[in-house]
């Protein structure tokens, strides 16, 4: 633990995380912008952050050639999936970033600090994404769930803002304490905290009952973080009363860096002798089922999307029960489906707000007559939402029923087919309101602005191409597993 | 005789645990909530020194994570308490039944 203090590995780590490095710096940056910058033109801010990431995700792209190299002491490790899911946090945020510029409830004087906030959340989930450590894991979390607390509450002058965030508050602590519970056992037991020294610990001396009682409680906590049944009851909340734009960030960039930091924990540490795959499944079917369910009677798209969401992290559960380097798979092109489907759909969100102010499905009567090529456009939202082909979500459940099939968990592969159906029903009823209501609500057409059609057509691109074109994702997907799996488990 | 303390220590732990989940489930009032998470986050403290003074006396790490537990807990609270603060402003209580516009 305590070797002596040598600059050249410091120097070398800090190469190898040259992405978080330069995204931390723009962060000051952002800050000194909102100092400089006159009050006209604070918008501005939005677009040097957004910039800066697509700056970040250039150098991201370095990560796909490293194999799994361990800085820091093993406490971050650098390889193709840290590489992946950094991608998707970046894309998220810039498109984040891009859709609060038309969000008109964010005030002009407040936006530099919401700005630093997002660049700095955004920091924390790739942290996240590479932690290869408990304390770096627990450190990066916190990181990230303080920082999401101040945004889900940033409209002050909003009740609902309010309310949100503590509950989101309440439920994000108590979930942290319940993870550092679980954890305390890991490192007491094994007198380590990175990954690789338990892992030599576990070869050594196998798994006690207390270990896997630890890994278990870990597991309600990550449960909170990417909200799954039955820790789920923040997530509507928290939801409804965020800014849209935040909102988008939370079930998109949120959900997937827990998913990274879940798969990443239980490949690399889950002992041989720990049967947890029966438990993951009956909750993954429980997430799933619960989800799509309470979805169908919600009129607010913000709510109706949490539970949606909800229902698709069910999804990426059934995926990872499968595990194996198909399961993980299955894992990231999923994911890569729901970051495009997602933010397209929020995209939709902030551009009917700004036109009728009401977040309320009914209000989206008329739209059809209004403007029908983009209502045409939301509707393949809607359908890759609902995993219709040919859309990115069809893809994503094909691969997600595939693993669940192929590791013999058909039970589950026939409630998640069930509830595709569930799905379709309330998605439609959005497609209903749009095409068939009676009373148009909506009378003139929409006018999309610059950074909210940029984000809606490139996401209907790469949600197109996923379905049309798999061969490059799947090539990339399953190079990214092999790198991840192999040093841990020769599958 | 060092297993007994050893697991008396742990078991104590494990009631704050309790205790603190307990709070969260039953209390009414936010600020309680907030304390009964301070009890649970305490609780790991305890473990992570117990076991560091009775597996691992030669590591450092069971002294290191709770100085960074306690660091964020606070950190944690900080924030926790500016939104309670914030909502009390306009709703005159800390009371979570009283927040109710979010519903299902």
């Amino acid at each position: 633990m305590m070797q002596g203090f040598l600059p050249i590995e410091m120097l070398q780590g800090l190469y190898a995380l040259a992405p978080e490095v330069f995204v931390l710096c723009l962060a000051f940056l952002v800050i000194a912008a909102d100092i400089i910058l006159p009050l006209k033109s604070k918008r501005r801010i939005l677009d040097i952050a957004a910039l800066g990431l697509v700056f970040a995700m250039l150098l991201t792209y370095g990560n796909f050639y490293q194999q799994g190299a361990y800085y820091f002491y093993n406490a971050i490790i650098v390889d193709p999936f840290a590489g992946f899911f950094k991608i998707i946090i970046l894309i998220s945020a810039v498109f984040m970033l891009m859709m609060s510029r038309d969000y008109k409830p964010l005030e002009d004087n407040k936006i530099g600090e919401y700005t630093s906030l997002v660049v700095l959340v955004t920091l924390g989930m790739m942290l996240m994404a590479g932690a290869s450590d408990l304390l770096m894991l627990f450190l990066s979390i916190e990181f990230v769930s303080i920082t999401f607390f101040v945004l889900v509450g940033f409209l002050r002058k909003d009740m609902k803002s309010g309310e949100g965030a503590v509950k989101y508050f309440l439920l994000g602590a108590f979930s942290s304490a319940v993870f550092v519970y679980g954890a305390s056992f890991l490192v007491g037991i094994t007198g380590a905290s990175t990954f690789p020294s338990i892992q030599k610990y576990l070869v050594i001396n196998g798994a006690g009952p207390l270990f896997i009682t630890g890994l278990i409680i870990m597991l309600v906590g990550f449960g909170f973080k990417i909200a799954m049944v039955p820790f789920h009851m923040w997530a509507p909340d928290a939801y409804e009363g965020a800014p849209t734009p935040v909102t988008a960030f939370l079930s998109v960039a949120s959900k997937t860096a827990g998913v990274a930091v879940l798969v990443r924990t239980f490949i690399a540490i889950l002992p041989e002798n720990a049967n947890v795959n029966l438990i993951l499944a009956i909750l993954a079917a429980l997430t799933m089922t619960v989800g799509n369910l309470v979805a169908i009677t919600q009129n607010n798209v913000k709510r109706l999307l949490a539970y949606s969401g909800i229902a698709h992290v069910g999804y990426i559960m059934m995926g990872f029960v499968a595990y194996g380097i198909l399961g993980v798979e299955s894992v990231l092109i999923y994911t890569l489906a729901y970051l495009f489907t997602n933010m397209g759909a929020f995209a939709f969100a902030v551009a009917i707000y700004n036109k009728t102010g009401s977040d309320d499905i009914r209000d989206y009567a008329g739209l059809s007559v209004a403007s029908p090529a983009l209502a045409f456009v939301f509707f393949i939202f809607l359908l890759s939402l609902a995993g219709v082909p040919p859309t990115a979500g069809f893809f994503g459940k094909l691969m997600v029923l595939y693993a669940a099939l192929d590791a013999h968990y058909i039970w589950l592969a026939v409630i998640g087919v069930l509830n595709s159906v569930i799905a379709l029903y309330f998605y439609a009823r959005i497609a209903y309101y749009m095409y068939f209501a009676k009373e148009a609500k909506i009378t003139e057409p929409l006018k999309l602005s610059v950074p909210l059609s940029i984000i809606i057509y490139s996401s209907l691109f790469m949600i197109l191409c996923i379905c049309i074109l798999p061969e490059q994702f799947l090539i990339l997907a399953v190079r990214t597993v092999k790198l991840l799996i192999g040093p841990f488990h020769a599958l | 005789m060092n297993n007994l303390y050893f697991y008396t220590i742990l078991i104590v732990s494990l009631v704050l645990f309790l205790i603190g989940i307990y709070g969260v489930l039953t209390r009414r009032n936010a600020i309680g909530i907030l304390m009964s998470i301070e009890i649970m986050f305490n609780s790991a403290n305890i473990n992570l020194v117990a076991f560091n003074k009775f597996l691992h006396l030669e590591a450092s790490i069971g002294i290191i994570f709770p100085i960074f537990i306690i660091t964020l807990a606070a950190a944690e609270t900080a924030v926790g308490l500016a939104l309670i603060l914030s909502i009390y402003r306009k709703l005159k209580s800390v009371y979570v039944e009283k927040m109710d516009l979010l519903k299902w």
